[in-house]
């Protein structure tokens, strides 16, 4: 350990004791508070950026610093963010781990916190865990990489993969889309490149895990995947983590290419704690008759702000939303689908449904753009939105735009409240109204949670139940 | 053209009529200066999102300047011309107020005070609704009397010819009361670009029905900016259709306020633009009761190279409950190059409401055609059928039969003129 780092750590040591987290972090680099230049040539020494890197995070920041906020359409709750009060870079500088038994000992005494049983630990086996911004463990399957599948950190796919990394990588999202992704551009730490080459079909979903915990510190994961000409590919991640007393941010950029015939599957379930803002920007390019789908559940943070996109650039292409999302008291859950119709015959499919319990208040905005010239696209929306308490909140606002007469778009939500005469013919049958009310919301989000992967769904029930304790009465 | 003989009515502030109140002349320096403080209205204002702001041009036009004969409109109906009175109707029914704006500010001071110019604008042009504020305006001022059936429509024409002008209908309906109005845009040629700046309030109090048409077929070198309201009190109705037949640009704003139980409002519009025509509408329904209703229902029909626009809420205050509101915006695209933009949206802040949006774009389909085909109905004369059907749809809504049936003559002449 060098001087700077250990002096660095005592900071971080220091500074750790505020919030209510037990652990000690062993935090070997810490770009401190606050952000500037200096902050992404920290990190840039750290991570031993290359230059073009390097170049990109400063572009990022200036592009940044001159994007207002979005508040003229967006929550006013944002102005709340205070940027020189987060911590933009965290790392216990560590190797990526490599098998179960190497994970230090805190690490997996946050997963036991977390309440994750041993059976779904031991399966963890093939996760790659995110704990603070570096992949504190990693264990690709052999499997996968006999298949000539490239599944890394995003730091070491722009090393070591820089000829398949670098033509795409903010190709999809460019740091100008929005002042987060602008963020996420110039701090980006941690998220996984995963490269699946022509043909391949991977048969078993790759997955990662993060978790944040560190008060202050947001996580700024980079995720790039590229499936090429007619591979298959599941990809999840999944979200929890600790409570902590102060807010924190969270602003991740995926971006997935799917290439001519490929299918691209990618899953989240978010559950950070209700403090965390999490402003996310995901998008997908789906060239010939490829399929971009997102599967998304949201049921933590404060404040959520995710709009999963799809550009449909080849004839052909297919892109999909599928979304859940459960605000419940000082949440808000901003989600919504974006879907850029660039070809000819492309369709694309979004269905929502959002759950709002207590003060909870969910939002879908969604954009589906068809532009002059092109013929047969088509798009279908579908939301729903349930109202559990007479303060919960919901809104909708989707944007078509259609050029041209060779095009079918729709779009329907509805709104509605649980029926009472459901909730009584359960009580009459024994239910207590809180397990009538749980399973009538089950029943609502049932056919959207079949869509995920079993585990996911079993957890996700499990979640709605525990969302829907004290609801009611 | 010659819009710039008479100076912008951005620029100059028109001076008050001498025999107008002092409250009145008042607010009209007041909203001048308004009028002169707010920005004009940008791309990045989410309620003009999509609209085509650069074809708007709206500072180039000065106030419309009297011209000389008559224009030979309905004799039934009052008729003004650019902005000015011309001809009126033979006395309405005892106790119902009919007369112009500036006759009302004149003889029926408190009352039509309490109503005049009371809603604002809360779609986006609130700059252009204290302009209208500003401006000498031309329309009438119908009061209804408690328990009141007024038999014959009021129906209302403006002609317009170059230049701006400012018609306001404002409708008030006492308890129990009944009334239709129609209130119709025209131009003098086919050449003279006019701009019209309207405003139409509509007041139903408890258990009055309130039925109103505005139709619109200014020509194309013509403009229109609408700013509505329908103000629906307990157990009262108030039905709108608003027709949109011409004008290269145009704009409705309409807000519908739910105040007192089991109110409804009935929002409906057809508009057919060619050409390089653009149609932006937003509206806006606000339930503020319980057990209100509201149904909107707005159809396009989309030719050349034209534009729609259709930015809509529903909004159910907190304590709303049991409300029932519908919201439909139904695009039909007719060519390679028309555009359509959807923006439905809800907010929903109740318990125990059924809500619902829908936005849908599509074109004719190819088996309807050719079922008509089969029958002998040439190719073009089946596709007119089918949109004509589309549009007319909107008025099975309308349960007076004379706006059904004006409304569904106006269409016909349109579908009639589009080959």
């Amino acid at each position: 350990m060098d001087k700077e780092s250990q002096t660095v750590t005592a900071i971080a040591e220091e500074k750790d004791t505020v919030g209510d987290f037990t652990f000690p972090e062993r935090n070997k680099f810490d770009a401190g508070y606050g952000l500037s230049e200096a902050t992404v040539d920290y990190i840039c020494d750290v991570k031993n950026d290359p230059d073009w890197v390097r170049d990109f995070r400063k572009k990022a920041l200036r592009i940044f610093e001159e994007k207002p906020m979005p508040t003229h359409w967006a929550t006013k709750d944002l102005e709340t963010i205070n940027f020189d009060k987060i911590r933009y870079y965290l790392s216990d500088g560590e190797r990526p781990k490599r098998s179960w038994d190497e994970v230090p000992d805190d690490i997996k005494e946050t997963f036991e916190r977390l309440g994750i049983p041993e059976q779904e630990r031991a399966f963890l086996a093939g996760v790659e865990a995110q704990f603070d911004s570096e992949a504190a463990y990693s264990n690709v399957k052999d499997a996968v990489s006999e298949q000539g599948v490239i599944f890394v950190n995003s730091a070491e796919g722009l090393k070591e993969h820089e000829e398949v990394f670098r033509p795409w990588f903010g190709k999809v999202i460019p740091s100008s889309d929005n002042k987060f992704s602008a963020l996420n551009s110039a701090v980006f730490s941690g998220g996984s490149f995963i490269y699946v080459p022509p043909g391949v079909k991977v048969t078993h979903p790759l997955q990662a895990y993060f978790r944040i915990n560190s008060e202050n510190f947001g996580q700024f994961e980079r995720t790039l995947i590229i499936v090429d000409e007619g591979a298959e590919l599941t990809y999840m991640e999944g979200c929890t983590a600790p409570k902590f007393e102060t807010a924190t941010l969270h602003s991740a950029v995926v971006e997935l290419v799917a290439m001519k015939d490929a299918k691209l599957q990618y899953i989240t379930v978010q559950n950070w704690s209700s403090n965390v803002f999490n402003l996310v920007t995901k998008r997908g390019i789906a060239h010939e008759n490829a399929e971009v789908r997102w599967i998304d559940c949201n049921i933590g943070s404060r404040l959520t702000m995710k709009y999963p996109g799809v550009v449909m650039k080849g004839k052909g292409a297919r892109g999909e939303v599928v979304s859940i999302a459960l605000a419940n008291d000082g949440q808000h859950q901003d989600t919504g689908a974006k879907m850029i119709h660039a070809a000819d015959n492309t369709t694309s499919n979004v269905v929502s449904k959002s759950i709002s319990v207590g003060e909870g208040r969910s939002t879908y905005r969604g954009q589906v753009h068809i532009p002059k010239h092109l013929k047969g696209c088509v798009n279908n929306t579908e939301c729903d939105a349930l109202l559990i308490n007479s303060k919960s909140k919901t809104d909708t606002y989707p944007a078509i735009s259609v050029k041209g007469n060779k095009h079918a778009t729709q779009h329907e939500a509805s709104v509605s409240q649980v029926s009472e005469e459901q909730i009584f013919y359960m009580q009459q049958r024994g239910l207590s109204e809180a397990e009538a009310m749980s399973l009538s919301v089950n029943g609502f989000v049932n056919d959207l949670v079949r869509e995920f992967p079993m585990e996911y769904s079993v957890e996700l029930k499990r979640l709605i139940d525990l969302e829907m304790e004290g609801s009611v009465g | 053209m010659s819009l710039t003989a008479t100076p912008s009515i951005f620029e100059v502030h028109p001076d008050c009529e001498d025999s107008a109140p002092v409250w009145l002349a008042e607010a009209r320096n007041e909203a001048w200066e308004r009028f002169t403080s707010l920005p004009m209205p940008g791309p990045k204002d989410e309620p003009w999102r999509f609209a085509g702001i650069r074809k708007m041009a709206l500072e180039g036009f000065g106030a419309a300047q009297a011209v000389e004969g008559s224009v030979g409109g309905d004799e039934n109906a009052f008729v003004f011309v650019n902005n000015r009175l011309t001809q009126r109707p033979k006395p309405s029914q005892n106790g119902v107020i009919v007369c112009t704006i500036s006759e009302a500010a004149e003889q029926h001071g408190e009352l039509f005070r309490r109503f005049f110019h009371a809603q604002g604008a809360p779609l986006g042009s609130e700059k252009f609704q204290q302009l209208h504020l500003a401006s000498k305006q031309s329309g009438v001022f119908v009061f209804v009397p408690r328990g009141t059936v007024v038999e014959a429509p009021i129906v209302v024409e403006h002609w317009v010819g170059e230049g701006a002008v400012f018609p306001y209908t404002l409708v008030v309906a006492e308890e129990n009361s009944e009334v239709t109005v129609i209130d119709r845009m025209r131009s003098l040629d086919d050449t003279g670009a006019g701009f019209a700046l309207g405003l139409f309030d509509l007041y139903a109090a408890e258990g009055a029905h309130v039925h109103y048409l505005r139709s619109q077929n200014l020509n194309l070198a013509s403009r229109s900016l609408a700013v509505g309201s329908s103000v629906v009190g307990r157990g009262a109705d108030v039905k709108s259709l608003l027709l949109n037949l011409g004008c290269g640009w145009s704009r409705n704003e309409h807000v519908s306020y739910l105040n007192g139980e089991a109110a409804n409002s009935d929002m409906l519009a057809v508009s057919i633009p060619t050409g390089e025509q653009e149609c932006d509408q937003r509206t806006f329904q606000h339930h503020r009761a319980e057990h209100t209703t509201s149904d909107l229902l707005f159809k396009n029909v989309l030719y050349d190279k034209s534009k729609s626009v259709f930015g809509g809420l529903i909004l159910v205050d907190e304590g709303a409950h049991h409300t029932d509101a519908y919201q439909t915006c139904r695009n039909l695209i007719l060519s390679d190059t028309a555009e359509a933009h959807s923006m439905p949206g809800l907010e929903i802040n109740a318990d125990q409401v059924r809500c619902s949006h829908g936005a849908t774009t599509g074109q004719i389909g190819e088996e309807e055609v050719f079922y008509l085909m089969a029958r002998g109905i040439p190719g073009p004369d089946a596709r007119r059928l089918i949109a004509l059907g589309f549009a007319l749809d909107v008025l099975e809504k309308i349960s007076d039969q004379r706006i059904q049936s004006e409304a569904a003559t106006a269409l016909e002449a349109k579908f009639a003129d589009l080959f």
